[in-house]
């Protein structure tokens, strides 16, 4: 394997909670990222999945050091990214770059395309007329048509915007690209055009990167890896192949389960039963209690089926299993047992689902009646 | 679907049989925006119909036209600039496009009600959740009292697998994450016992695991209470979990229509089979995806023949000149394509 372009390690990120108008008083805080640690290797595409509030964002803003991590390390060469100023950080500016999830609202609507891909270029005092001659080139490798570049962003279609985006990020010649959901705005139709042009692009101009997404389907499909996210936590990493057809994490398993196919599959209706219900049902207020209750033991033990007696006290670190397949669970811990031994675990849980169940039927004769 | 393939689409001939045991149904509805540019024709010529207990999904992109489709039906579609050109929206003998406001509120959310796909926005953030599903309750049930009201609104969201359904209720949208929302939205829709339910991209807005527990109210909602349910959706695993049938929209127009179990196991119009491809299949070891060549069409600027026929993989010089008409390729699927045209099918 090639090396790592960029290491993490133990990075958290806290948002305050405040209460109050005038005082702004902190009640509490919600972890968003915590004691995450992974490589991402030169030259491949590490995916990262999680449910909305997992902090996939946070943990690529985290990278890119726009928002200010308050533990931990990001080395990118010789640097640790974390802490650097604004000013200390334009030399790296050039090689991390992100693309977003909306492209139209990320560009400039009164700036003409060409001006909005120029623009970082003339941050780096790169010539007018280079920058100039350098968008002709980026329209071309992005596949718009080089003529179209007086025209401003509302002339386009949001594939082709993406393209834009794509091309500004690329303006700087970056090494490293954090892909926020590039595609979840976009057309079915238009998904495989824009991803299929990143392959393309990644293997011409020898990028990596970090792409976050909800779609558990595109992300086997685009990545090397896989990095499964719960809460802030980094659950389970591995191989693409290995984390999507041996899923070791419950968690990931729930995930996966719920993945929607085209071929015919209950196993969804079978997670919704199960965990579903508990894994939705958060407000602002049982987050931030999840957040720091969970913190004394598994952050996924309130949800997990085959919890046993270590996971209410203990947070399992996430160790290697296998060749370059890691998971954060205890029950893979000393003798790595086999996770279908625990069937024990969970009783409480199917007593409070009974319980949930019968009230449900209840309701419904009272609405019959 | 009593269509033979050589009729071109006519509703008179067909609707007598059609609507047998149908719900609701949609008869050459034409919607159509005015904009300065241009007269968009969203909505052009659709019709179909909901059978009782049926859960019918619409599938296409942005622009064919399948949320247009949604709103006309319940006559929510903003007029100026929109108009319903023609066509009839029938629940029950009764023409819905010709009702006056006054007459659509006693059926809205009463007889037909909707899902939005945002499920924050389509909550009032001004109010608790409690006030607004008694609101909906009172305003539907004038004899019922507040108190009533309130109670079963608690039985309601205690039906949306809320554990505390008085917490739920005294809070505001802004206090719940988006699944919570959606499941009061789903609340909501229940509260009236309606006979069709809307859901415009219920689950577009939510994460996988959320996404499993809202299509599971749905499920419920429909084996329990015998619902008819309208979904709209871009994502063809969405459907396969739910529907039954299911009609494809492009441009404005039906381009497929058929059983679900038979359109996905062998799709038959070129852009349907385009769509179930560009699904990623996490069974391939090919990291690029299928992809569809060239724009999604510009509907002030249809080309004359097919709308499909500038990305078609087989195109034919017919597909340039001259609109098809809904043939019927396979038993029970309708498909708007000249490859099913009355002189296609002499050469198969």
């Amino acid at each position: 394997m090639s090396e790592p372009l960029i290491k993490v390690r133990g990075l958290r990120k806290a948002f305050p909670v405040r209460e109050g108008t005038v005082l702004r008083k902190k009640v509490g805080e919600i972890v968003a990222v915590d004691d995450v640690s992974f490589d991402v290797f030169e030259g491949e595409t590490l995916g990262c999945v999680g449910g909305s509030g997992s902090g996939k964002s946070t943990l690529g803003r985290l990278i890119l050091n726009l928002i200010r991590a308050d533990v931990g390390s990001v080395q990118f060469g010789d640097a640790d990214l974390v802490g650097l100023s604004p000013a200390e950080m334009r030399p790296y500016r050039k090689d991390l770059q992100i693309v977003f999830q909306d492209p139209l609202h990320t560009l400039n609507p009164r700036r003409t395309v060409a001006e909005n891909v120029t623009r970082s270029m003339l941050n780096f005092d790169i010539p007018r007329q280079e920058a100039r001659e350098r968008v002709q080139y980026l329209f071309d490798i992005v596949g718009l048509n080089p003529a179209h570049t007086n025209r401003y962003p509302h002339e386009f279609s949001g594939g082709q915007c993406q393209r834009i985006g794509i091309a500004r990020a690329l303006a700087l010649e970056p090494r490293f690209l954090f892909l926020d959901e590039p595609v979840s705005a976009l057309d079915v139709s238009i998904q495989g055009q824009i991803l299929n042009l990143l392959k393309e692009l990644q293997e011409t101009l020898h990028l990596t990167y970090l792409f976050v997404s909800h779609d558990l389907k595109l992300v086997k499909n685009f990545s090397d890896r896989i990095l499964v996210l719960y809460h802030g936590r980094a659950v389970e990493i591995g191989g693409s192949d290995e984390v999507y057809h041996q899923p070791k994490h419950p968690y990931t398993r729930t995930l996966l389960d719920a993945v929607l196919g085209l071929k015919k599959d209950d196993a969804w209706e079978r997670v919704a039963s199960q965990t579903g219900v508990l894994a939705d049902d958060e407000d602002l207020e049982s987050a931030m209690r999840a957040s720091a209750a969970a913190r004394t033991g598994c952050i996924y033990s309130g949800t997990c089926t085959e919890r046993f007696e270590p996971c209410a006290t203990q947070m399992p670190e996430l160790q290697e299993i296998e060749a370059g397949h890691a998971v954060a669970c205890h029950l893979y811990e000393g003798s790595k047992k086999d996770w279908n031994a625990s069937a024990t675990a969970g009783d409480a849980r199917r007593e409070r689902e009974h319980a949930l169940r019968q009230a449900r039927d209840e309701s419904a004769r009272q609405l019959m009646t | 679907m009593g269509r033979t393939g050589a009729e071109p689409q006519r509703w008179d001939a067909t609707s007598p049989a059609r609507s047998g045991d149908a719900v609701l149904s949609v008869e050459r509805l034409r919607t159509y925006f005015d904009t300065p540019a241009g007269v968009v024709k969203a909505v052009d010529d659709v019709s179909f119909s909901l059978n009782r207990g049926d859960i019918l999904a619409i599938v296409g992109e942005s622009g064919s036209g399948k949320s247009v489709t949604a709103q006309s039906i319940m006559k929510l579609v903003a007029m100026p600039p929109g108009r319903y050109a023609s066509g009839q929206v029938v629940l029950d003998g009764i023409d819905l496009l010709s009702q006056s406001e006054r007459a659509l509120g006693a059926i809205r959310g009463k007889r037909i009600s909707m899902i939005f796909q945002n499920p924050r926005a389509a909550l009032n953030p001004a109010f608790t959740v409690s006030t607004l599903m008694v609101e909906t309750l009172r305003r539907h049930d004038s004899s019922l009292s507040r108190a009533e009201a309130v109670k079963r609104a608690a039985a309601l969201l205690r039906a949306v697998d809320f554990p505390d359904p008085e917490r739920v209720a005294a809070s505001y949208p802004h206090q719940m994450s988006g699944g919570m929302c959606q499941r009061v939205g789903v609340a909501l829709s229940m509260a009236c016992e309606p006979e069709v339910l809307i859901a415009d991209e219920p689950t577009t807005a939510l994460d996988v695991l959320v996404q499993a527990t809202i299509l599971l109210l749905l499920k419920r909602a429909h084996a329990e209470r015998g619902l008819s349910i309208i979904l709209i959706t871009h994502d063809f695993g969405v459907l396969r979990a739910l529907a039954t049938r299911v009609i494809v929209m492009y441009a404005g127009q039906i381009q497929e229509q058929g059983r679900v179990d038979d359109v996905l196991a062998n799709p038959q119009h070129p852009y349907t089979k385009a769509l179930i491809q560009a699904v990623p299949d996490p069974d391939s070891t090919d990291q690029r995806l299928h992809q569809i060549e060239g724009q999604p069409p510009d509907l002030l600027n249809l080309p004359a023949g097919c709308s499909f026929a500038d990305r078609c993989a087989f195109v034919m010089p017919k597909c340039r000149s001259e609109r098809p008409e809904l043939y019927e390729a396979a038993a029970g699927t309708d498909v708007r394509c000249h490859l099913f045209g009355p002189e296609a099918s002499a050469h198969q």
